[in-house]
């Protein structure tokens, strides 16, 4: 930091970000004040309103949170699957043509880049609503994103275990059993909870488009105004994300220790069972949707139009979803600076503290940024301002806890040796701690970019405004030429985004 | 007939200026134990992956046993490479899987489609693969995971999963380069007992000159991605050494 030329390089990074947030705030004609004091506004709203929660109608509330647990797990099991086959076909080593691997890898791409809740809106609309085309749409960008996933570790593992085998003349099939699997394992238990527990999250809002699960009734009993129904919802919700993320810990844990189990034919068996438990289960309305399927080819055929008059208005809408995104992601994590540093246990300056803050974070994680939108909407009304809110909340959720991990990874010797001179807390972190995990930090923060802006198009979804409500807005008329464009403009701008973000990262990270 | 013959080898990647092999010449006999020398980036590498085609050639002919390999496709190239062992310098196991199972990675590309994805090793494989470990010293450590063991113990893994191949011709890729000096000797020497008790040849990457001299009945000198020297470990002259690696 005494270098003169980092010093400056630091100031300069600091006023474009900045100068970025400015310019974003003047874009959406964002209320300042409005924002910073929403929270309290937003805190004591909730306090007032949503508690107790009522536990009057629980038996529905528990059903609709086992669906969402038993959606969660059939999207995942099927995509898991579909991902598997599509990442193969993505590797070098399996598929030497790279044009062929081109066209897997761009429809991959559109896949991941169309958010979850716009893909249900998309099958709402073709084929009507029901819990089938909620399914459809959680597999659609589940496979989106698995698909990378798996892609990225079997390039990393074909690079060298897989030469071997190749220089020994091992055919394809073989390869992959031999050579590919045992060692794809450990990523492949990884990802696919990891899908697993975002897919929870997913499948809850799903039903605010009408594609089944809980987020129907959320959204129901919050336009009734009935708050100590939907808190008891969401604390249901904040009860199964965490455990679910505690099991997927756990299970992590005990499978990489032994891959024997986890690559044994009981645990492939079990896993096929619980599917197929979960798939009865939610006793899906596969007839209702068969008979729509004729529905489809006239309806592709009227979105196979395009509304020029729709490019415009459509890329200012995204530059909003941007600005919006860019606004949280800052804001949100400023506060997780804040909050990871009083909570990373080896950094902590007071124990009760700390596990407040990680309590906080973990419950603030666990509800979905839709949800909250809502909730925020019911407090501070529609619009801008509470799209960024929530924004902000769900950015500081992630990144917090992202945050602390980097931090309770550096090793003890710095806080030590720095204690040892007699250096205080504050000394510690920003003269020690912080120029270690700034780069770290900084890869959250891109990677985090992508997701609060696909949230934030989400976001307009339910009302708070960006290119999100413009395409509710055209799904719900019915306007397919505009919603052509729309989806067009949502994945090239996503694409788009997604390619400087992963180019940032290779080239300073 | 000698069993590898390579005529006029050129490979470049991508720009034309950066050619990693111009035009090398080589006829290799059967029984054979050649070490390549030569500085890193002279192309040691690219010229040993020629000849089992894991790189394919800019230009030139490689003759395996009189046959022009060149256009080899599908399953004519997995047929040539099951002729051909390798031994790579880091090893390339799959750690998660035991050593037994790493030796007889080697005799999949033997196998028919089904056998080998079930994995349905017959009797003899089993019984080679062991005898191979035995060999080698490993007999103790055949349900380990190759993850769990040493450098030196997982490259004479590596050895017997090219010998279980039962190949005409042995290429090494810099075998040692990971290892320390007392590994690497026994590396090298179980490399050669076992070419020399099975009548193999061998194609060996070296960076250690002395080394090279000690184990080698031919060595070839590689320098810019062209052969300077080819003779008898005897008449590597310091000069000639210096010829290669200096400047």
């Amino acid at each position: 930091m005494y270098d003169k030329q980092a010093r400056i390089k630091l100031w300069g990074n600091i006023l474009f970000i900045a100068a970025i947030v400015v310019v974003c705030f003047f874009y959406l004609q964002l209320d300042a004040v409005r924002i910073f004091t929403a929270a309290p506004t937003f805190v004591s709203y909730i306090a007032v309103n949503f508690f107790p929660p009522s536990m009057v109608h629980v038996r529905i509330y528990i059903e609709a949170v086992l669906h969402t647990v038993a959606f969660a797990v059939v999207s995942v099991f099927i995509s898991m699957v579909l991902s598997f086959i599509f990442a193969l076909l993505m590797s070098e080593a399996i598929v030497p043509n790279a044009f062929a691997r081109a066209v897997v890898r761009f429809f991959v791409a559109f896949l991941r880049n169309i958010p979850v809740i716009i893909w249900a809106s998309l099958m709402v609309m073709i084929f009507g609503i029901g819990s089938m085309v909620g399914l459809i749409a959680l597999v659609l960008a589940t496979t989106g994103f698995l698909s990378r996933s798996y892609a990225e570790s079997i390039q990393e593992i074909a690079a060298k275990k897989l030469e071997p085998l190749r220089a020994s003349g091992t055919g394809k099939i073989a390869m992959i059993r031999h050579g590919l699997l045992p060692e794809f394992t450990p990523a492949w238990i990884n990802w696919t909870l990891f899908a697993f527990e975002l897919n929870i999250r997913a499948s809850a809002v799903l039903g605010m488009v009408g594609a089944g699960g809980m987020g129907v009734i959320i959204q129901t009993q919050l336009s009734l105004r009935r708050f100590n129904e939907v808190a008891a919802m969401v604390l249901m919700l904040v009860a199964i994300v965490l455990i679910t993320e505690f099991a997927a810990g756990f299970i992590r844990k005990r499978l990489m220790g032994d891959s024997a189990i986890a690559s044994s034919g009981a645990t492939a068996a079990g896993i096929i069972i619980i599917f197929l438990f979960c798939l009865q289960y939610l006793n899906l309305d596969i007839h209702r949707f068969v008979n729509r399927l004729s529905r489809a080819p006239r309806i592709l055929r009227l979105l196979a139009d395009i509304n020029s008059d729709m490019i415009m208005p459509g890329l200012r809408g995204f530059a909003a979803s941007f600005a919006m995104g860019a606004v949280g992601l800052v804001f949100g994590g400023l506060l997780a600076l804040v909050l990871a540093f009083l909570a990373a246990e080896n950094i902590a300056p007071c124990k009760p503290l700390s596990y407040a803050i990680k309590m906080f974070v973990s419950v603030v994680r666990a509800v979905p940024s839709l949800i909250f939108i809502l909730m925020i909407v019911a407090a501070i009304g529609l619009g801008h301002n509470a799209g960024v809110v929530g924004l902000i909340l769900s950015s500081m959720g992630y990144l917090t806890k992202a945050f602390i991990a980097t931090i309770e990874e550096q090793p003890r010797g710095i806080i030590t040796s720095m204690r040892a001179t007699g250096a205080s807390w504050g000394q510690i972190v920003v003269h020690g701690l912080l120029p270690a995990v700034l780069t770290g930090f900084l890869a959250w923060v891109a990677i985090r970019l992508e997701t609060s802006v696909a949230e934030s198009v989400s976001l307009g979804v339910v009302g708070a405004g960006g290119i999100g409500t413009l395409l509710s807005r055209a799904i719900r008329t019915f306007d397919y030429p505009s919603v052509t464009v729309l989806i067009i403009i949502i994945f090239g701008c996503m694409f788009f985004l997604e390619m400087m973000v992963t180019w940032v990262r290779r080239r300073f990270i | 007939m000698p069993l590898l013959e390579i005529k006029n080898l050129v490979k470049n990647y991508t720009r034309p200026d950066t050619e990693v092999l111009q035009g090398v010449n080589l006829t290799v006999q059967a029984g054979e134990f050649v070490v390549i020398i030569g500085p890193s980036g002279s192309g040691k590498t690219t010229l040993i992956r020629c000849i089992n085609r894991l790189i394919s050639p800019t230009a030139g002919e490689i003759y395996f046993e009189g046959e022009p390999t060149g256009a080899y496709r599908g399953a004519r190239l997995r047929k040539l490479r099951t002729q051909i062992g390798m031994i790579f310098q880091d090893y390339n196991l799959i750690y998660r899987s035991n050593v037994m199972q790493n030796v007889l990675h080697g005799r999949l590309g033997h196998m028919n489609f089904l056998r080998s994805a079930l994995g349905l090793y017959t009797q003899e494989d089993l019984q080679a693969a062991q005898d191979l470990l035995v060999a080698v010293g490993l007999e103790d450590f055949m349900h380990n995971k190759a993850g769990t063991l040493s450098g030196g113990q997982m490259q004479r893994v590596g050895i017997c999963r090219a010998m279980m191949q039962s190949p005409k011709l042995l290429l090494a890729d810099e075998p040692i380069s990971s290892l320390d000096p007392a590994s690497a000797r026994i590396i090298l020497d179980q490399i050669k007992m076992l070419t020399t008790a099975r009548g193999l040849t061998g194609i060996i990457n070296l960076h250690q000159v002395d080394f090279a001299k000690a184990y080698a009945s031919r060595i070839i000198g590689l320098r810019l991605g062209k052969i300077v020297f080819d003779g008898k470990p005897g008449d590597l002259t310091e000069e000639m050494v210096d010829h290669i690696y200096v400047r």
